[in-house]
């Protein structure tokens, strides 16, 4: 007997001492309550979260909220359709397959000719930021109820108030203090600060205004890719320097077309939920950062020796910055137009720009579009230069 | 309720009434004399103490039951449409057999759950018959050695519902054990195998046959689940104060959670999750009162990784005294978050951190009689209380008042009807969830 238990108990010795299988990575969901938390640990803003992902480098806190007052949404630069657009990131997620968009609750006065009257501007949310089940993705639902009167999902329910569910809405649960700031590097807006309700609870937000998503069966979100631009350094590894990414306009390879206006003009109303997808480009692939520039000292930054040594002497001159400032970060396959100050100037030269989803898609190889593991929330507070208006 | 739907229960039950006496006329099959009332601090119900006679023997029992929920036999509001539905209401209270399975836990189109939900009766909110379980128990005591066998085989038909459709049957091997006594002059048995939990009291009456009332308290899911692994028991008696100190440790694959919240029959984090139970008894003349505290903690088993713990607590008393028996329990249960979700129903996107604590209050009398084929009647009641919260999501508190009746025919029938009235009472939005429930065992 003596003998057996000893023996048993090596074996459950033996057996948890043994090498441990592989686990599938965790889920995990990243809100600007983390990022603040980060920062408030210590955190620069040059940590990045999700780095594990596919994503090289992950994402750098500093994307998200100012590094220094923590409290200001950081307004990023990126291509659309070959347009310049800013953006502000307010979610990380990684390793999810699909996020959801949940009820949240507009009191309103009444309801007119399918019009919603008096709507409050307090929304009532149903999730809170701790769930991995939350997004900022809401599939608004008005209901009639005099404001203040509810404030949670069971009070809605429990009153039988007369529901009418509308249109999808991004509003990222955030704190209190967190806002687009008043510092931004492009004209930025369209990011309004207000306070709902969660659980009887007020629930600060930011809302944007544009940012239609598409909400498939069983609530998912529809994610579009934004890519992000690889280069193999000379350790063969990868790495994502911080130049602009291009934003995409629907699957890949689904030739979907850009949000226009009837007059064909841009407008911000692309996906605040995209998938990064890394792009990763060729070895003669160049970017265009002259001596100086901002994109030149973020390939520095990571070590990237793309260089180009093709800039004509007009277009390094600095009489002429202002007009080649739309060209900086936008990578080419061959850079030999770099040579004339007519020929690297957007939509006009003869450039061959990755700057939109359409042209990455048209000359990147296949497997060099690469899925990653990362989705992120990018609403748009800049189209082209303008600012987004609420 | 609404009347028509009540009329459709009574009319239920008086057929489940009706069956014994139609059958009073047949021969009544020998029935096991060592089959054991449930007797706290043992090493669980089953198997009985072994007993003279065959080394082998096949013992069972056929629930048939009759059960009408209100509403759609869920817990989820019409209009309720967050994600995940299963964790802001409990699903798990419109129960209608000893199984706890629910009525229904169809969420319907275009909504998603998250793995949080008992088995399902399959029945919605109509009024149904059920073949709640058909239950097969072999033992084999070997002859000479201090060595037992037991299986319990359980055939469980079900069916999934309108709209999804099709047959649910599923044959369940429920326990499946050896047993080692190694020591004539001591309370000490080593069981390995698929075995019973060892946390709290309530597992001790997971069974229909042995069960005072029919369904499961509210928090049953945490305590009561059995799975494979092993548990070692000791009982001192201290013969001169009439009392008894015991305790019951395991290690196994899923802890005390039912089968459908974690799998039992594989590990999937790699590590073993401990539990047990010290246990005080007080046998009396006029008075039992058996008191225990349980803990469990491990990785939680319904996901991959190791350091997505468990934890729970509890404190347990049954007192019986002149026909009145009082069980009561409390239990904590903290889980951290883990992981994609794994559980025997499917996989699901996380294991979310999760916290809850509840308990229970029953009572019951029972009153023995010699009036023909009636040899006890018992009526009892019990209050259950549950309050828990996902992380990020909105805590729920419900509670649940269970009152019912119990006939014991011959002995080998048992005839139970139940009233479950489930109350939202913070978080969950209110729904008619009430249960009027029966069920017709058959011992044999």
């Amino acid at each position: 007997m003596r003998l057996a238990s000893g023996a048993a108990v090596l074996l459950v010795i033996g057996a948890l001492g043994a090498c441990d299988q592989p686990r599938p990575p965790r889920p995990r969901l990243w809100t600007l309550f983390d990022v603040q938390d980060l920062y408030a640990d210590g955190a620069p803003g040059t940590y990045a979260v999700a780095k594990d992902a596919g994503l090289p480098g992950g994402v750098a806190l500093s994307t998200m909220l100012d590094p220094v007052d923590h409290t200001s949404l950081a307004v990023q630069w990126g291509w659309a359709e070959g347009y310049a657009v800013g953006y502000t990131t307010t979610e990380v997620w990684a390793y999810f397959d699909e996020v959801w968009a949940q009820p949240m609750y507009v009191p309103v006065t009444g309801w007119s000719g399918g019009m919603a009257q008096g709507a409050s501007e307090q929304p009532i949310f149903s999730v809170g930021a701790d769930s991995l089940f939350y997004s900022p993705f809401w599939q608004m639902i008005y209901v009639e109820v005099p404001d203040g009167t509810a404030t949670s999902v069971r009070e809605i329910l429990d009153g039988k108030f007369p529901l009418h569910p509308a249109r999808g809405w991004t509003a990222a649960l955030a704190p209190a203090d967190v806002g687009l700031g008043p510092m931004s590097a492009m004209p930025s807006g369209g990011a309004v600060m207000g306070t709902g309700w969660f659980d009887g609870a007020p629930a600060p937000f930011v809302k944007f205004p544009v940012a239609p998503f598409g909400i498939l069966p069983d609530e998912v979100i529809e994610e579009v890719p934004i890519f992000h631009f690889v280069f193999v350094n000379d350790q063969g590894k990868w790495v994502a320097p911080a130049i602009p990414s291009v934003l995409g306009t629907g699957p890949l390879y689904a030739h979907t077309p850009a949000p226009v206006d009837t007059y064909g003009v841009p407008t911000p109303q692309y996906s605040a939920y995209w998938r990064v997808y890394d792009v990763v480009l060729p070895s003669s692939a160049r970017v265009f950062a002259p001596d100086g520039s901002a994109p030149d000292m973020a390939l520095t930054d990571a070590g990237v020796k793309v260089r180009s040594t093709a800039y004509g002497t007009d277009v390094v001159d600095p009489a002429n910055a202002a007009r080649v400032a739309d060209a900086l970060g936008r990578v080419v396959l061959n850079d030999a137009c770099f040579g004339s100050l007519d020929s690297v100037l957007p939509r006009l030269g003869n450039c061959l720009y990755l700057d939109s989803q359409r042209a990455i898609e048209t000359m990147i190889a296949q497997n060099a579009i690469v899925r990653t593991e990362v989705t992120v929330t990018c609403p748009l507070v800049n189209i082209n230069g303008a600012a987004v208006t609420p | 309720m609404t009347a028509r739907s009540l009329r459709s229960s009574v009319v239920g039950l008086l057929v489940l009434l009706l069956a014994p006496a139609a059958r009073a006329q047949a021969p009544v099959p020998a029935v096991d004399a060592t089959e054991p009332e449930p007797i706290n601090d043992s090493e669980g119900y089953t198997p009985p103490p072994e007993g003279a006679g065959s080394s082998l023997s096949i013992n069972g029992y056929i629930d048939v039951g009759f059960a009408k929920a209100q509403g759609d036999g869920t817990s989820f509001a019409p209009t309720d449409t967050r994600v995940p539905l299963d964790y802001g209401v409990d699903g798990f209270a419109p129960a209608v057999n000893s199984r706890g399975d629910a009525a229904s836990t169809d969420p319907g189109p275009g909504r998603t759950v998250n793995g949080f939900l008992p088995r399902s009766a399959g029945i919605g909110g109509r009024p149904s018959f059920l073949l709640n379980t058909l239950d097969v128990d072999i033992k084999y005591a070997v002859p000479g050695a201090p060595v037992m066998f037991f299986s319990r085989v359980q055939f469980l038909p079900r069916f999934f519902g309108l709209g999804d459709g099709g047959d649910g049957t599923r044959v369940y091997v429920e326990q499946a054990f050896g047993r080692l006594v190694p020591f004539d002059s001591q309370e000490l048995a080593l069981s390995v195998g698929k075995i019973d939990s060892v946390f709290g009291i309530e597992y001790l009456d997971n069974q229909a046959n042995i069960r005072t009332g029919i369904t499961p308290s509210l928090i049953a899911r945490y305590t009561t689940g059995q799975s494979v692994g092993a548990k070692l028991f000791y009982r001192l008696q201290i013969a001169p104060i009439w009392s008894a100190l015991s305790l019951n440790v395991a290690a196994t694959n899923s802890g005390t959670f039912i089968e459908v919240l974690q799998p039992p029959d594989a590990n999937l984090t790699g590590a073993p999750v401990a539990s047990g139970r010290l246990g005080y008894e007080l046998n009396a003349p006029v008075l039992q009162a058996k008191l225990g505290v349980s803990a469990m903690a491990g990785p939680r088993n319904d996901q991959p990784e190791r350091s997505a713990d468990q934890r729970a607590y509890g404190a347990d008393v049954r007192i019986a005294v002149a026909g009145i028996y009082v069980n009561a329990e409390y239990v904590r249960v903290n889980e951290g978050q883990g992981g994609q979700k794994t559980t025997s129903v499917g996989t699901f996107p996380f294991a979310s951190a999760f916290w809850a604590r509840g308990g229970y209050v029953q009572l019951a009398y029972a009153l023995a009689l010699d009036a023909g084929p009636l040899r006890k009647v018992t009526v009892y009641g019990r209050y259950d209380r549950r309050h828990a919260w996902f992380e990020g999501y909105t805590p729920i508190t419900v509670d649940r008042i269970t009152g019912g009746i119990r006939f014991d025919l011959w002995e080998a029938v048992i005839l139970k009807a139940e009233y479950l009235d489930n109350r939202e009472l913070a978080g969950a939005p209110t729904v008619a969830n009430n249960v009027f429930t029966s069920s017709l065992v058959y011992s044999w």
